[in-house]
């Protein structure tokens, strides 16, 4: 080979180095195609694209997949349907559902319980609010009977006393209602009754009433307010 | 128009080569833009699917070859793909002239054809080089750096014989020309 061919031959190569240089950097410049093909992991991954891709491109699979949208809004209708048709009939029994009646009773008034069907029973539960200065005194429980009764005191020798209880059938439990006011609220989406009674020189009495499934809880103190109790009620775990 | 070139690949290959396309689609515009003219929109469009077809056909090779250099190697054959298809329709009629036997003779004998480059520095004639259309280069690449003969190179072209010698002249008559113009040393 002589020199002169050498010449050309690295002349040449260098032309051709620097014109697809030249033609790669200006391709690179240039903004990136609408469509681009993402980038998969595993090999997997892109039959499964690639599947999906030819599904939806083939005109039989674009009929076929249409089809079946309409077929899921039907039952999608259908299912919205059957949980609105169940929810109004779940509201319509919250609405007549009274968990207690009261008998006027010549000596006492006497409060009868219905088991709540809305919701799950809770025996044993903790209080995990107490007002402040009142302490634990006593536990009672009786898994014959299915209660319990805490007791907490202060140092003003007020009561707190948290029951909880099966309601048995027909039960009753007695309140002196002809002295006292009663007056309906809700603990936690529970219906509950508050109950004042007056003893006169004594005080006052409140309870405050709710039901969970087949269990009543009853919270009662000594010259307390309603929102007190309920704070009480609602921090029950 | 994917589609054409995919059909004989299996899954795999075909969702490679959609990705290959979408990586080097700017790059074969490009190339296109640049060594075809703009008046002639059709043989655009001809070189470019010549291209995706000779990519199709080597994509195995093109694979096997390292990804720091693919782009350089894809390039190379769009450009040469680019310029075959553009002598196969626009040149054929410029060449159809019948070179002289002497013409022919000089061109055989390489260091005679050549001779004119011998006060000619390096960096002069790179630069030269790089100024010569394309095209040009072509013939001149083939013959010299890829040591083809012209009867090979007309058989893959599929042009005559005539017509390469009357391209790598051409071509060398250039690069003389913009030496003299440029370079100054050219007497």
């Amino acid at each position: 080979m002589t020199a002169e061919e050498k010449k050309l031959r690295l002349a040449l190569e260098y032309a051709r180095e620097v014109e697809l240089s030249q033609y790669i950097e200006e391709s690179e410049a240039l903004p990136q195609p609408a469509k681009s093909l993402p980038y998969y992991r595993t090999r997997k991954k892109m039959l499964a694209a690639a599947s999906n891709r030819q599904q939806t491109t083939s005109p039989e699979r674009v009929n076929r997949s249409l089809k079946g949208a309409r077929k899921a809004v039907r039952t999608a209708l259908l299912v919205a349907a059957l949980i609105l048709l169940f929810a109004v009939s779940a509201f319509a029994i919250q609405q007549v559902y009274e968990f207690y009646h009261v008998v006027d009773n010549p000596t006492d008034s006497d409060v009868f319980l219905t088991p709540d069907p809305n919701s799950k029973s809770d025996l044993f539960g903790k209080y995990t609010y107490i007002p402040d200065g009142f302490r634990k005194t006593k536990t009672d429980r009786s898994l014959w009977y299915r209660e319990e009764e805490i007791t907490y005191e202060n140092d003003d020798g007020d009561l707190l006393v948290c029951r909880s209880g099966m309601i048995t059938p027909g039960g009753l439990h007695s309140y002196d209602t002809e002295h006292g006011k009663l007056q309906k609220t809700m603990v936690n989406a529970h219906p509950a009754m508050f109950i004042i009674i007056d003893h006169g020189s004594a005080g006052n009495n409140s309870i405050l009433l709710w039901i969970t499934g087949n269990t009543y809880h009853e919270v009662s103190c000594n010259n307390s307010s309603i929102e007190e109790l309920k704070k009480i009620a609602e921090n029950r775990k | 128009m994917l589609l054409l070139y995919v059909e004989r690949f299996d899954d795999h290959t075909r969702d490679q080569f959609e990705q290959f396309y979408d990586t080097y689609i700017r790059l074969s515009e490009v190339i296109v833009s640049k060594l075809i003219p703009a008046n002639r929109p059709k043989l655009r469009e001809d070189c470019l699917q010549d291209i995706w077809i000779t990519c199709s056909e080597s994509f195995e090779r093109i694979l096997s070859v390292p990804e720091s250099e693919r782009s350089k190697y894809v390039a190379g054959i769009m450009r040469n793909v680019t310029i075959d298809c553009f002598h196969k329709n626009v040149s054929r009629d410029n060449l159809a002239e019948e070179l002289s036997e002497d013409v022919i003779n000089t061109l055989e004998d390489r260091s005679e054809s050549l001779s004119f480059l011998k006060d000619i520095e390096q960096l002069d004639l790179n630069a030269a080089m790089t100024k010569l259309p394309a095209n040009m280069r072509k013939a001149l690449e083939d013959y010299y750096l890829y040591d083809l003969s012209v009867e090979e190179i007309a058989q893959k072209e599929q042009v005559s014989t005539h017509a390469i010698y009357k391209r790598i002249e051409r071509g060398l008559s250039e690069l003389r020309l913009r030496l003299k113009t440029e370079g100054g040393y050219f007497e």
